[in-house]
């Protein structure tokens, strides 16, 4: 064998991203279709699976095999690969007849609140009818084919990857839609009649054989490409040319033959239509058993599908066990309360230098990742051990802790104001660099919570005054776990109210939520007591959609027109803008030619009222003005102010995204600098020498490509969601679809404006803040 | 039907997302020449270059057999001068690099724009032991706008919302035939 067929033989690309489709798609359908074969779906046999492994495996060898390396080389490679693309997996693929198998492969939470709901969806269900249209489907086909092997197109196609990717992705689509029209997989109902697939095929292989021509017969080389890239095996241009337009020939005609002959052989087997009889009393036709028909057939003899309960965190076996242990939580508030306690001591002793001290590092880059990864993916954990709580039952033995807490201040104003005042401290004091404010702040928490929670009944501290609280509990509306009642029938039993009372098995809600009644995750601290206090073990951590919380009509109404709560939203959203927007260079320059302009002296003053200003007085006259103009366009009832406080919630998971992307920023690009903070405390101490690698953690380095993309699905995450709960609120407030299409498109304007703002702060240079600058 | 569009929507968004993150070798040829029994064939991605990361991927072959040859080393050295400073970048070629096991490839990280001058070192390991030298210019194009790389990441939510607002239109209009 020739070097260069060795050459060719080994060189296989190996993309992960394709590699993981490949497996996923594998998987999933294979799951499905052992379920449905353990349910006695004898549709699904061993042939499906052949077809539907034969389809990826023909995929994975067009994208990834040595055909994609040398496609660049020889146009009869190249038209190999676009021959597996267009004629071999798609049938496949089809053949297999997947639907079935990938809806019931799917883990079902996702199949339940994601897929089966999107596929529901009205305008997916015309963009899809719409695509496998024949005429559609034929147009789509052609047009493809011919549009990509115009010189200009297909040179470009070779010089760029994005390129030559995207004229891979458009021909495999438009052969999807091509050949779903002419095998009509199972269960699909045959839109068009057996006997037109026949033209579709014809018509679709003289289309073919008349570019075959062209190619094959040409006395020039179409593709000036291949005269520029050195020959291989001493082919020329001119006959590699002729040898591609020969194989789509040849295999384009082999597969439409083969297609045609097969769907005349299902015409001539189908049932014939006759009629019941010659005497038949009605003489009306008999037809073979619609596929309708058949479909309940077999769906009357599948076992029926498991369970509809909630996926319950609690009832996980390892975890569920370790979850409901007190001890459990005690042991992480433990080993948070020795992680603050170390803050406090490196940022009160330590050197005031932020990226190497634990309270300069730990606090804003690990501590803030961590807890919105966490909201985003689970819930409220951090509350869970959160240390400041742990001395809360020595606070009120040695204090009392029996008065009530102030009537005046049983509402969120208190902690609104002291959020407030933390994102002002955060910019007008430089928190994240100064650990010695740092280490005053965790102290200074430390000592409120303890005579808070001393003086006063229950959790005060954490439902009325805790900022960082009120951060979670509004970001928690996003989270997909909930503190819900497992069998709802069972509280409207009970008579006890141990979750909110307490009991013999524990004490109950310190923040006084009662499960039953309980519709979201506000001023839940994930604490578990309810969990143990039940005595029917009827207390679950509960998944539900992520926007579940904010829908309207699983809220309580008058709940969400509360104005401190509504406050709490606004600050929420806004300061993810105001917070995000200060780091970056064009923001942090204004703010100077600011202070320049109108003189400023004192920095904090100037800090207090530019969050006054953005964080509060313009969103919120912003909001009201959107509400006005919204309800100018669909008719609602309610006032301006009631409209603001109702669509208000559609803001959070947007926000909640910018939140989540920009403490992920700081997360990723700066994880390591707790080997250097950590390294540094450690020489302090004389227990490890000081290293040199660990101190380069500290300085900051380049920003990896993937950061960006992952923060901008996060937004669009975040976006989708937004929309999708302003439209339901809209819905609710009017009553007819005109209506409430007018209404949320107010909304949706204002959403994909801040989406847009999102996207800018994100793009800019962002400061490397809690990092060393590099040649500084 | 519900499933109608499923397995459609999957493949092809997984398709379409894959595609976006996938890259290789190759490109466009930005110069060929022959000296002594080789024939060289030097490639350039992106197409055209530019300040970023730029892959340079080479073929040597007979001249005259045109077969591939894989004893060789080579050796790249890219410099520019704008009168007052002098920019050199070394890089050694490797097949390991490639994608295309014919070729020798190498990755570097281009700072700046304009006429960048490229001398290739071409080492026979077999044969004559020849070694052989080409230099050519190469254009290197300002960065592309960091919008581009993302847009597609941006644009993503543009699908659902479409595909949302056609249903609630044909909502609309079925409600206003009523």
């Amino acid at each position: 064998m020739s070097s260069d067929w060795q050459a060719f033989w080994i060189s296989w690309r190996f993309d992960v991203g394709l590699l993981l489709l490949v497996l996923f798609s594998g998987g999933i359908y294979l799951r499905g279709w052992l379920r449905l074969r353990a349910r006695g779906a004898e549709r699904f046999g061993p042939w499906q699976l052949a077809a539907m492994l034969g389809g990826l495996l023909a995929l994975f060898l067009a994208l990834q095999s040595p055909l994609e390396a040398f496609s660049g080389l020889l146009l009869q490679i190249h038209m190999l690969q676009h021959l597996l693309l267009m004629f071999i997996a798609p049938p496949l693929l089809w053949l297999a007849a997947p639907e079935l198998p990938l809806l019931v492969g799917l883990p079902r939470p996702l199949r339940r609140h994601v897929v089966v709901p999107l596929l529901r969806d009205e305008g997916v269900r015309m963009l899809s009818r719409t695509l496998t249209h024949p005429i559609v489907a034929w147009l789509l086909f052609v047009i493809a084919t011919w549009a990509w092997h115009l010189p200009a197109l297909y040179t470009r196609a070779l010089t760029s990857t994005f390129w030559h990717e995207a004229e891979h992705a458009t021909f495999f689509f438009a052969a999807l839609c091509f050949w779903h029209v002419v095998i009509a997989p199972y269960p699909h109902m045959r839109r068009v009649n057996r006997w037109a697939v026949l033209p579709f095929l014809l018509l679709a292989g003289l289309q073919g054989t008349a570019l075959s021509a062209l190619l094959t017969f040409s006395d020039r080389v179409l593709y000036p490409h291949y005269l520029t890239v050195p020959r291989l095996w001493n082919i020329t241009a001119l006959d590699d040319q002729a040898v591609a337009g020969a194989l789509m020939w040849s295999c384009g005609s082999l597969v439409y033959l083969v297609a045609l002959v097969l769907v005349a052989l299902e015409i001539w087997n189908a049932p014939q239509v006759s009629l019941t009889g010659r005497g038949g009393a009605s003489g009306r036709l008999a037809i073979a058993p619609s596929l309708a028909t058949i479909r309940r057939s077999e769906a009357a003899h599948l076992r029926p599908l498991a369970t509809t309960a909630r996926w319950d965190l609690l009832s996980v076996p390892w975890i569920g066990n370790l979850l409901r242990q007190a001890a459990t939580r005690r042991a992480l508030q433990t080993i948070l309360l020795v992680t603050a306690g170390l803050i406090v001591m490196d940022g009160l002793l330590g050197p005031q230098v932020s990226p190497i001290n634990l309270a300069g590092v730990l606090p804003w880059i690990h501590w803030r990742g961590v807890l919105v990864l966490g909201l985003l993916v689970a819930g409220n954990f951090f509350c869970m051990a959160c240390p400041f709580t742990l001395p809360r039952s020595l606070a009120k033995r040695l204090l009392g802790g029996r008065t009530a807490w102030p009537a005046l201040l049983r509402n969120k104003w208190l902690a609104v104001g002291l959020l407030v005042f933390f994102f002002w401290a955060y910019e007008a004091l430089a928190l994240w660099d100064s650990p010695w404010w740092t280490a005053w702040i965790v102290v200074t928490y430390f000592a409120l919570s303890f005579v808070i929670d001393g003086f006063f009944h229950g959790g005060s501290f954490c439902k009325y005054v805790c900022p960082i609280g009120q951060f979670q509990f509004a970001a928690s509306l996003v989270s997909p776990l909930q503190i819900a009642p497992r069998d709802a029938g069972l509280c409207a039993s009970c008579t006890t109210h141990d979750c909110i009372r307490g009991g013999p098995q524990g004490p109950g809600c310190q923040t006084d939520l009662f499960v039953p009644q309980k519709t979201s995750n506000l001023d839940c601290t994930f604490c578990l007591d309810c969990v143990r206090a039940c005595p029917q073990d009827n207390v679950g951590l509960l998944a539900f959609l992520p926007v579940h919380q904010l829908m309207p009509a699983a809220a309580n109404q008058r709940f969400w027109q509360r104005n401190d709560l509504a406050a709490l939203l606004l600050i929420f959203c806004s300061a993810a803008f105001v917070n995000a927007a200060w780091m970056v260079a064009p923001v942090v320059a204004i703010e100077q030619s600011l202070m320049q302009v109108f003189d400023f002296r004192a920095r904090p003053l100037f800090v207090g009222l530019g969050i006054l200003l953005t964080a509060v007085v313009l969103p919120g006259l912003g909001l009201l003005a959107v509400a006005a103009l919204s309800r100018a366009m669909g008719p609602q009832k309610e006032s301006v102010t009631t409209l603001a406080r109702r669509y208000l919630p559609a803001l959070v998971p947007l926000s909640f995204g910018l939140w989540c992307a920009h403490y992920a920023f700081h997360l990723f690009t700066s994880a390591g600098t707790i080997f250097a903070a950590g390294n540094r405390m450690l020489a302090d101490w004389n227990l490890a020498p000081l290293s040199e690698a660990a101190a380069a953690c500290a300085c900051c380095g380049d920003v990896a490509g993937w950061i960006l993309p992952v923060e901008i699905l996060l937004l669009d995450g975040g976006l989708c969601l937004s929309l999708f709960v302003a439209y339901r609120i809209a819905e609710r407030q009017t009553h007819s679809e005109t209506a409430a299409l007018r209404a949320w498109s107010v909304w949706a304007i204002l959403l994909l404006g801040l989406f847009a703002a999102a996207v800018w702060i994100l793009m800019q240079p962002m400061q490397m803040r809690g990092t060393l600058v590099l040649g500084g | 039907m519900l499933l109608r569009p499923l397995s459609l929507l999957f493949f092809c968004t997984s398709l379409c997302c894959v595609s976006a993150v996938a890259r290789g070798d190759g490109g466009a040829v930005v110069f060929s020449g022959e000296s002594g029994p080789l024939r060289v064939t030097m490639f350039v991605e992106p197409v055209p270059p530019r300040v970023g990361s730029v892959d340079l991927s080479l073929l040597v072959q007979d001249r005259t057999s045109l077969e591939a040859i894989e004893a060789y080393t080579a050796f790249l050295t890219l410099s520019r001068a704008d009168g007052t400073t002098v920019e050199e970048y070394e890089a050694s070629m490797s097949r390991n690099e490639a994608t295309n096991r014919l070729f020798q490839a190498a990755s570097l990280e281009l700072d700046f724009a304009g006429t960048w001058q490229v001398t290739l070192h071409v080492d026979q390991i077999e044969g004559d032991h020849s070694e052989h030298t080409f230099s050519f210019p190469l254009e290197v194009a300002a960065p592309a706008a960091r919008l581009w790389d993302v847009l597609i990441w941006i644009l993503l939510p543009a699908i659902p919302l479409l595909l949302f607002v056609a249903g609630r239109l044909r909502r609309v209009v079925t409600e206003r035939n009523r």
